[in-house]
């Protein structure tokens, strides 16, 4: 038979037979095994970081590879008991990284302290000073939500993944959450839309054949969606969001999807900040905010 | 996998770790060695890849993610392996010179050599998701998992390296065949 003549149920049965044969070459299981398990003690462990970044981390302190005899950090003996003294320079002094966030912490750091002072010692210059509302503290919401794909149904809305290099595709998915607080428990609705760029129809990737070079395997995915809570007392809108993704061969999706709801019937006047964590089930950890969002600056009084 | 052991091994427990390994070895063995092709790299790429499981295991949130997240170093550690490779793909197609026999059919369409020789003119990227969807019959939300991909690159990536392959095969049946000794002598 020409195999131009295979339908895709035929490749699928003949590639699924072909790949369940066992090889003809056996790899050699016990030394693989023995190979490992003989280098655990002497594999250093990463510890759990509770800061994301390496920004006060010094290199000197926390060698990432110690299994390596030449990238292991000098030591400095000590000299008649005392200390010794190191001169110049042990680590960089200055990244753009390390600027960046530190500025970020400082209007962070400053913003909060703002906001913990009294409202009547800020004074009319702050936004909302002047207005004699009062809110409920945020209520602070956990859960989980099943988002996988298997609930959902694929639309697409312009090229066709399977023959171009770009193109668009709708998904609305259906499922159910269990929340901490039930007024966010209900029918949960998810409309996402993916847009795909091939790496290989990138001008930054011209002349770079994916099949032969792996660096140029390259795609890019922006996933923009937004969710919605119904349940017997009302509903949670969620407002579009954006996460674009960048897919290197071995790059990091993103872990974290942050989603902004405003309540409708029964939850008119509050809104949810929620994150979810993972994808099914994904965790879910937020608040609920009385008196919602601040408005839209167009529609706001400038008064 | 037990989550119980998972946790143990996050805490540093070298024999719960062990036995992970032992759990996993058969699999990731079949997995590296249908991406790679190649025992020595497939080794290479396991070893790896429990290593940095082994040393990556205090950062990993929720132990029932284990396996997920271990195929993904898997994967990773096959990628590197490859990279060593410089070139994946030789130049021509090496033929057998042995005496031609029966043709070994898969499935009564397709030989089984020339598949072969077909799936190693495949780029890494292809050889993986056709591995775990056909091989670890894995479903498509957890290929994008090992990946590190979205679910709708999977298809899309599924699709072209079938596309690919019936590519190779064609050009396979297209080049010019290799007479064998026998022949070559008449």
């Amino acid at each position: 038979m020409n195999d131009q003549q295979l339908d895709d149920n035929e490749m699928d049965d003949v590639l699924r037979t072909w790949m369940q044969d066992a090889p003809a070459e056996r790899p050699d299981r016990s030394r693989v095994v023995g190979n490992v398990v003989g280098r655990l003690g002497s594999t250093r462990r990463r510890g759990r970081r509770w800061w994301p970044f390496s920004l006060f981390r010094r290199k000197a302190t926390a060698p990432t590879t110690p299994e390596t005899p030449d990238r292991q950090p000098m030591s400095i003996p000590a000299m008649n008991g005392h200390s010794p003294t190191v001169t110049g320079r042990t680590h960089s002094m200055f990244s753009p990284v390390k600027a960046i966030t530190a500025g970020a912490l400082v209007f962070a750091i400053g913003g909060m302290l703002l906001l913990a002072q009294p409202f009547e010692q800020q004074g009319s210059s702050v936004p909302g000073a002047a207005s004699d509302e009062v809110f409920e503290p945020p209520v602070e919401v956990t859960g989980t939500v099943r988002l996988d794909v298997f609930g959902c149904s694929r639309q697409e809305l312009g090229g066709d993944l399977t023959t171009t290099t770009r193109a668009r595709a709708r998904h609305t998915c259906r499922t159910t959450n269990q929340m901490s607080d039930a007024r966010l428990t209900g029918a949960v609705t998810v409309i996402y839309e993916n847009h795909y760029i091939d790496g290989s129809d990138l001008p930054v990737f011209a002349g770079c054949d994916k099949d032969i070079d792996d660096e140029c395997a390259f795609e890019l995915a922006l996933e923009s969606g937004a969710l919605s809570i119904e349940n017997a007392d009302g509903t949670w809108r969620g407002r579009p969001t954006l996460n674009p993704f960048v897919g290197f061969p071995g790059s990091d999706q993103p872990a974290t999807r942050l989603m902004l709801l405003d309540g409708e019937g029964g939850y008119e006047g509050l809104a949810a900040l929620l994150e979810f964590t993972g994808t099914s089930p994904a965790s879910v950890h937020g608040f609920i905010i009385d008196g919602g969002f601040p408005p839209d600056p167009a529609n706001a009084s400038t008064k | 996998m037990d989550t119980d052991l998972v946790r143990s091994a996050k805490r540093g427990d070298e024999r719960a770790f062990t036995e992970i390994v032992n759990s996993l070895a058969d699999r990731f063995l079949g997995v590296a060695l249908r991406i790679l092709r190649d025992t020595t790299l497939a080794e290479d790429a396991v070893q790896q890849a429990l290593l940095s499981a082994w040393r990556d295991l205090p950062d990993l949130r929720d132990p029932a993610k284990f396996e997920g997240w271990s195929y993904r170093l898997l994967v990773r550690a096959c990628y590197m392996e490859a990279r060593k490779r410089k070139r994946w793909h030789p130049a021509t197609i090496v033929r057998s010179l042995a005496e031609p026999t029966a043709p070994d059919l898969i499935g009564g369409v397709i030989e089984r050599e020339r598949l072969e020789r077909g799936f190693e003119h495949l780029s890494v990227d292809h050889r993986a998701v056709l591995v775990l969807t056909y091989f670890m019959d894995l479903p498509s939300e957890q290929v994008a998992e090992a990946l590190d991909v979205p679910v709708g690159t999977v298809y899309s990536r599924l699709h072209r390296a079938q596309h690919a392959l019936r590519g190779a095969l064609e050009a396979d049946g297209r080049a010019p065949q290799v007479p064998a000794p026998s022949q070559a002598i008449e």
